[in-house]
């Protein structure tokens, strides 16, 4: 019998509002020293009462809306009770049962297969993080650290519509994208702002019924995420292959071993006590600020994707990397709108640039010095002549450490193309005076003589003559001295 | 045997301590005594008696000068409940669990009392955060009625109450989430006001249930209330359930007074049925009269729902509470237990210790109330009946400016009277809990004695209508002397 | 009707480590109460909406605008153990196996 795994994913975003979700601390805590991010109602001292961040509403309604979700007409928050020393007052203030959003997707596989694919997203609702619990070196205690206590979260619930890892990580990938689309999280998993928890389970292929759940947890990366699914997945299989039970539980994914690992045995489902937070209003959403907000919305990558087809003829491949790394593609659509050329902007961008961005390690291109400006202006010395292709090349590594424009580089370090065809042809006679042995293979036939005497060529001028020129003038003199 | 209380005809025969703060404010503008004297006379006056009444776990000497020369409460002595935050003096909650905390922050009430340069004299006596109806619950002291040491002072701001009664303050604030300002008023005599939900910023307010709560004053009379309630409503961005609507300037309403003809009274038939004493009975319905023959209509009005309100009150407070209580677990502030051979141990036995009985009792029930299988049956139906008992309220004040009920089934009880059987405790609040489940304001005057021991008459009023309740308070309190009767001490 | 057990269960989701005594105590007052308290269930309230607060201000929001912390030092100036940065407990256990 053949088993199909059925996966679902919850993901927690840490919103980048300036502010905390309930007081008005800043959320720039990383690399601060413990509890100096710290107020008195974040800390859950006595007497104190939340107040909600009006940014953190307009990002979770606006996440909502590129989800494709429904928005509440009515929203409230809910106290999650326990008791766990990273949650100061003893109690969550999360959503139970009238989320901000709910019964949206986000589609799959648009850009490369051209095979779509929906996976559902069931709600969508605001709630506060926890502060951290630092485990002492000895074991014996741990240290509580508030920073992060009350830095508003968006959880995204997805229907269990994934069946295969693969597919749960495009599900992160396009997640991020879209996210960072809407600029409401930097979605990083490396510094938390992106955290995933995965459930999995499987069932015979046609079967409706699910089989048992697992959560997993404790993954640091998109591909953590796919190689623990890919672990459990396998040691589920092999469960059922042998008869072996398994278990409704919590696993956690050990990413040196690469395996998942049981966490201490809960027998039933923790009673979070779950009531209205009295300390709190309902809002309504109007459709009036639903309609500003979707306003706000820029295009997004599905649509700029088939947008990138039509209007620019990109390759599929190029416009899925393009429109799915979107500082990458406000930088391309800006090129556009003054150089025609788009393969050659794409070429250059996915080419050299994309590798000086790797190397200068910046986050991204809106991070490095280049500027949609500078790449047309050196495009555009390159269509006139001034430089050739190579010298551009060298162009842009001085623009990533200098910012400066294509014609100051080539004015401080003189670049300008040498298109003088009197200077050139003088140094191919030249050139070809000094090389008799390879004019004499040439004319055997040996092809390479004649790049060696390019090289030549291009040695004697700096690099700096007009290499078409150089082509045309060699081949011009090599024909007449063959015809000799 | 000395007589328990004396009657004072008018307001020039009351010694200073017995003085309403309005006077108070006349004689310190007009030079006839000076801050430094009051100070003074207030504080030999709580050496002489407090050692008997304990009315202070703590005596402050905060007196700021910020400027504000023409605040009503500028250097005259008062007192804050112990659940009410005080920047870096110690706020107890009245529990063993902040025996030593001292707060960060100050609340917003605290704060708008420090801008007018009140002399802020101590912190008062409380049952522990707040749950009880006697005082018998602080971890502390026990705070006495100064009418009769032998009996309680009520609760849960029994020590507010009694500061003011004995004129060991002008004016305190309490708290009241089911009767814990207008209880202890009237079984000490004093006047004491709920306000509606909203009116008053619950920020710094030590919170026990979120949705009942609200900061209250303790005054001499209804002029003083009106003084203290403008000093301390107003709308808080601190405070999510703090209103917005417009603030009436209340001391110019009870000093303008009410014209009692065009007063209906709404009297509501299942306050007055059985389990109030005779001599309680007898004082409220005489005071009704006294509005009568003031000019007032008296209307039936019917409450059906009340009999509800005490499941229903108590349901919710003690479900909310057991929340608002989690936060004590002797990580971040407060208590902790000695010894503990782990996280989970920690946290059980520093609750198990930090708490007493009748916090404890509250903590299960309410967290019974919101468990698995249990949260609609209880919580969730008590919110609903909560819908029924605000429904009966709106209804009768389509037909009637205020309404009139006793404050309590009987005068001051005696010490442990009731401890051993919470509900009969509970019980003692039928009078004043639907107020705090319908968030209307609500206040209790002096209406007389029984047996020489204080009777208070409860005034309700709609949603914001307290102008017209201290106006109506006021002016009662011009043609009658009740409020004049103080104990003898 | 809340047995002894069910009141040490509950005991346990709040935290608190009651005696002997006190979950005997509280077994039965709070059966009493609850007695008491069942009148509610008499009701017919299915066509009723829950208060959770009779009024309500609707969609109280704060602006994105910060202002500043309190110190570490105020922070912990109550803790009952600190390191003088973080709130010190005792060792948390995460997993067996």
């Amino acid at each position: 019998m053949n088993y199909e795994a059925v996966i679902g994913l919850e993901v927690h975003v840490q919103l980048n509002t300036k502010t905390k979700i309930f007081c008005s601390c800043s959320t720039e805590y990383s690399g601060n020293e413990p509890n100096t991010n710290v107020c008195e109602i974040c800390s859950g001292q006595p007497g104190t009462l939340p107040v909600l961040n009006g940014a953190v509403l307009e990002r979770a309604i606006k996440t909502g809306l590129a989800l494709n979700c429904k928005i509440a007409a009515r929203t409230k928050f809910d106290r999650k009770n326990y008791f766990y020393p990273d949650l100061p007052k003893g109690y969550q203030v999360s959503q139970f049962d009238m989320p901000i959003c709910s019964s949206g997707y986000i589609m799959l596989g648009a850009a490369e297969s051209g095979e779509e694919k929906k996976i559902g997203i069931t709600r969508i609702h605001m709630e506060e993080d926890a502060g951290k619990n630092v485990h002492g070196a000895d074991g014996k205690k741990t240290f509580v650290d508030y920073n992060r206590g009350g830095i508003p979260l968006l959880e995204i619930v997805s229907e269990p519509d994934m069946r295969t890892p693969a597919e749960a990580k495009e599900y992160l990938e396009k997640l991020k994208v879209i996210l960072k689309y809407i600029d409401v999280s930097d979605c990083n998993m490396e510094d938390g702002s992106l955290r995933c928890d995965a459930n999995v389970s499987i069932r015979p292929v046609g079967e409706a019924k699910l089989g048992t759940k697992v959560e997993i947890k404790n993954m640091n990366s998109f591909r953590g995420v796919q190689k623990a699914l890919e672990y459990e997945i396998e040691r589920q299989n092999e469960a059922v292959k042998n008869n072996a039970k398994i278990f409704q539980e919590t696993r956690l994914y050990d990413e040196a071993k690469g395996i998942t690992l049981s966490m201490r045995k809960k027998e039933e489902a923790f009673d979070y006590r779950y009531f209205p937070e009295p300390d709190l209003p309902p809002y309504d959403i109007s459709a009036d600020t639903v309609v500003k907000i979707q306003a706000g919305i820029p295009e997004l990558p599905d649509a700029k994707f088939k947008r990138y087809l039509k209007e620019f003829s990109l390759s599929a491949y190029d416009a899925g990397l393009i429109s799915n790394n979107p500082p990458l593609a406000y930088f391309f659509e800006k090129c556009t709108d003054d150089y025609k050329n788009y393969k050659v902007i794409t070429n250059w961008l996915l080419g050299d640039i994309s590798k000086k961005i790797n190397e200068s390690q910046q986050a991204d291109i809106s991070k490095t010095n280049i500027k949609p400006a500078h790449l047309v202006e050196m495009l555009e010395l390159i269509d006139n002549g001034t430089i050739s292709g190579k010298i551009a090349k060298g162009i842009i590594d001085e623009i990533f450490n200098t910012a400066e424009t294509p014609r100051q580089i080539i004015s401080r370090l003189g670049l300008v193309q040498i298109s003088d065809n009197d200077f050139i042809i003088n140094i191919i006679k030249e050139t070809l005076g000094e090389n008799q042995k390879s004019i004499d293979d040439f004319i055997n036939g040996k092809a390479a003589a004649r790049g060696f005497l390019v090289g030549q060529i291009m040695k004697k001028t700096k690099g700096k003559a007009n290499p078409k020129l150089v082509n045309e003038m060699l081949d011009a003199e090599l024909n007449k001295l063959k015809l000799q | 045997m000395t007589e328990k209380y004396k009657k004072y005809n008018d307001i020039n025969e009351l010694p200073l301590h017995y003085k309403p703060a309005h006077v108070i404010r006349t004689m310190l503008d007009s030079r006839q005594i000076s801050p430094e004297e009051i100070k003074t006379e207030t504080l030999k006056r709580i050496a002489k008696i407090d050692n008997k009444i304990n009315s202070f776990l703590r005596l402050c000497d905060i007196n700021n000068d910020s400027g504000e020369k023409n605040a009503f409460w500028l250097n005259i002595p008062i007192a804050l409940k112990d659940n009410i935050a005080t920047k870096n003096i110690i706020t107890t909650a009245g529990s063993r669990i902040l025996e030593n905390h001292i707060p960060i922050f100050d609340a917003t009430v605290t704060k708008k009392l420090k801008d007018q340069n009140a002399f802020i004299v101590g912190k008062t006596n409380l049952d522990e955060f707040a749950m009880g109806s006697s005082t018998e619950n602080s971890a502390f002291k026990k705070t006495v009625n100064p009418w009769d040491y032998s009996c309680v002072p009520g609760g849960s701001s029994g020590g507010s109450a009694a500061a003011v009664a004995s004129g060991m303050a002008y004016m305190a604030l309490g708290s009241d989430t089911g009767g814990s300002i207008r209880q202890p008023a009237a079984l000490c005599g004093v006047c004491g006001m709920k306000p509606t939900y909203g009116r008053v910023s619950r920020y710094g307010l030590i919170a026990f249930a979120s949705s009942l709560d609200q900061i209250g004053p303790f005054t001499r009379d209804a002029v003083d209330m009106a003084h203290a309630l403008d000093a301390i409503s107003g709308h808080d961005s601190k405070d999510s359930t703090s209103s917005d609507s417009a603030v009436d300037n209340y001391s110019a309403a009870a000093l303008k007074g009410y014209d009692f003809k065009n007063l209906k009274i709404g009297i509501p038939e299942q306050y007055f049925t059985g389990g109030i004493d005779a001599g309680v009975l007898n004082r409220v319905e005489a005071a009704i009269e006294e509005f009568k023959k003031l000019g007032a209509t008296v209307v039936k009005v019917s409450l059906p729902n009340s009999k509800y309100a005490i499941p229903v009150y108590y349901l919710i407070a003690t479900a909310e509470a057991s929340s608002n209580l989690a936060r004590f677990d002797g990580v971040k502030y407060g208590f902790r237990a000695p010894e503990y051979k782990n996280l989970k141990e920690m946290y059980m036995k520093t609750r198990e210790a930090g708490f007493g009985a009748e916090v404890k009792r509250r903590i299960i029930l309410g967290t019974y109330a919101l468990s698995s299988g249990y949260y609609d049956a209880y919580y969730k139906k008590a919110q609903k009946a909560r819908t029924l008992i605000c429904q009966d309220f709106e209804n009768a004040f389509k037909k009637v400016d205020v309404i009139l009920t006793p404050v309590t089934p009987s005068t001051a009880f005696k010490f442990n009277e009731k401890t051993s059987d919470p509900l009969a405790m509970y019980m003692s609040d039928i009078f004043t809990i639907s107020i705090n489940l319908a968030s209307i304001p609500a206040m209790s005057i002096p209406c007389g004695l029984s047996e020489n021991m204080p009777v208070g008459l409860q005034i309700l009023g709609n949603y914001f209508q307290e102008a017209k309740m201290l106006a109506i308070a006021a002016e009662f309190q011009k043609h009658t002397d009740h409020h004049l009767c103080m104990p003898a001490i | 009707m809340i047995s002894k057990d069910e009141v040490m269960k509950i005991a346990g989701l709040a935290m608190l480590e009651l005696t002997e005594e006190e979950v005997l105590l509280y077994s039965e007052q709070l059966s009493s109460l609850l007695e008491h308290f069942n009148q509610i269930q008499s009701l017919n309230l299915d066509d009723i909406e829950p208060t959770n607060n009779a009024l309500v201000n609707f969609n109280v929001l704060r602006a994105d605008i910060v202002e500043p912390s309190k110190s570490q030092r105020t922070i912990v100036s109550n803790a009952p153990e600190t390191d003088g940065k973080n709130f010190n407990v005792p060792a948390i256990i995460e997993t067996e196996e």
